[in-house]
């Protein structure tokens, strides 16, 4: 008994440290953000969304990657080893979620500063349609996770994953290879493209705030996703065991309580 | 900064902004809390 609760408690301390680690991260970044970092001349203050817009749509393109690579490794085990699948598993859906909270923040974010810079909140421009029909894709993914009967709704939803995934080079590149409303790239755009020196802090404490915020949540989500599998995995096997108890050694189906008169 | 309020729509924007990523980085963590805790509370009476 003490083998199984201490790996848990680790677990749980491990988790508060850095949730609380964090929690430091982000109020380091929002100060950094909204009271240090200057006003950009141009846009005023509504150009400090991009300290979340930016890191949400960075972190956005690197989770499906984990759903991704934790699809193919169900696909691997699911036969090899259904234990490895279900840990594989975990990870897909758990990636696959936190990528749909960064790419709605991703979308949210951006249709406000486009409303404020551009003056409309969308258009149909290749970087906003990729990215649209990435969080398309993972919200059809969890869907058919949620709502999927059969037997093979993880195979079903590491396949949709492997469609994904094939969205997210799109997404990155398509401001590189059409130029329409959407801004060139910040970073590795050319001669015209990178930030203010007095811009790096507030964006560089924000990025790591929000991965730790997202390796946190998706840790947490991984430990919810693998109890819930341990509970079912115990209800089956109640619901077997009261199956079995109908059956009488001669293998006749005795009448269920409920039914008995 | 100097913060010119929710008159302007650059102020409001940026507000709704960042309401808007504290709701939803928010809001997941709150369901992914409460099903952890209801996970917990179940595996505790079995």
């Amino acid at each position: 008994m003490q083998e199984t609760v201490q790996p848990k408690r680790t677990g749980l301390i491990l988790g508060l440290v850095w949730l609380a680690l964090t929690i430091v991260v982000l109020v380091i970044g929002f100060r950094q953000a909204i009271f240090i970092s200057p006003t950009d001349a141009a846009q005023g203050n509504v150009g400090r969304i991009f300290y979340w817009h930016v890191p949400s749509a960075m972190l956005g393109l690197v989770f499906p990657y984990v759903n991704f690579a934790a699809s193919l490794a169900f696909l691997y085990f699911r036969q090899r080893n259904p234990l490895a699948a279900l840990t594989a598993d975990a990870w897909a859906i758990a990636a696959a979620e936190v990528t749909v909270v960064y790419t709605s923040i991703c979308l949210v974010t951006g249709m406000l500063w486009g409303r404020a810079v551009w003056g409309i909140w969308w258009t149909w421009d290749a970087r906003l349609t990729s990215l649209l029909l990435l969080w398309l894709l993972y919200v059809a993914y969890i869907m058919t996770r949620r709502l999927s009967t059969t037997g093979q709704t993880s195979t079903m939803g590491a396949i949709i994953s492997v469609f994904a995934a094939i969205d997210v080079p799109l997404v990155y590149f398509s401001i590189r290879w059409f130029r329409t409303q959407h801004p060139s790239p910040v970073f590795g755009g050319g001669a015209d493209s990178g930030l203010d020196k007095s811009m790096y802090p507030a964006f560089l404490w924000n990025i790591l705030a929000w991965l730790m915020w997202g390796i946190f949540i998706l840790a947490f989500r991984i430990s919810v996703e693998k109890r819930q599998q341990r509970e079912d995995q115990a209800a089956a096997l109640r619901s077997l065991e009261g199956d079995l108890d109908n059956y009488n050694l001669g293998g006749q189906r005795q009448p269920e309580r409920g039914n008995a008169i | 900064m100097r913060f010119d309020g929710m008159n302007t729509m650059e102020g409001r924007h940026l507000v709704f902004a960042y309401a808007a990523v504290a709701l939803i980085q928010g809001g997941y963590f709150v369901s992914v809390l409460l099903n952890w805790l209801k996970l917990r509370r179940s595996d505790e009476a079995s």
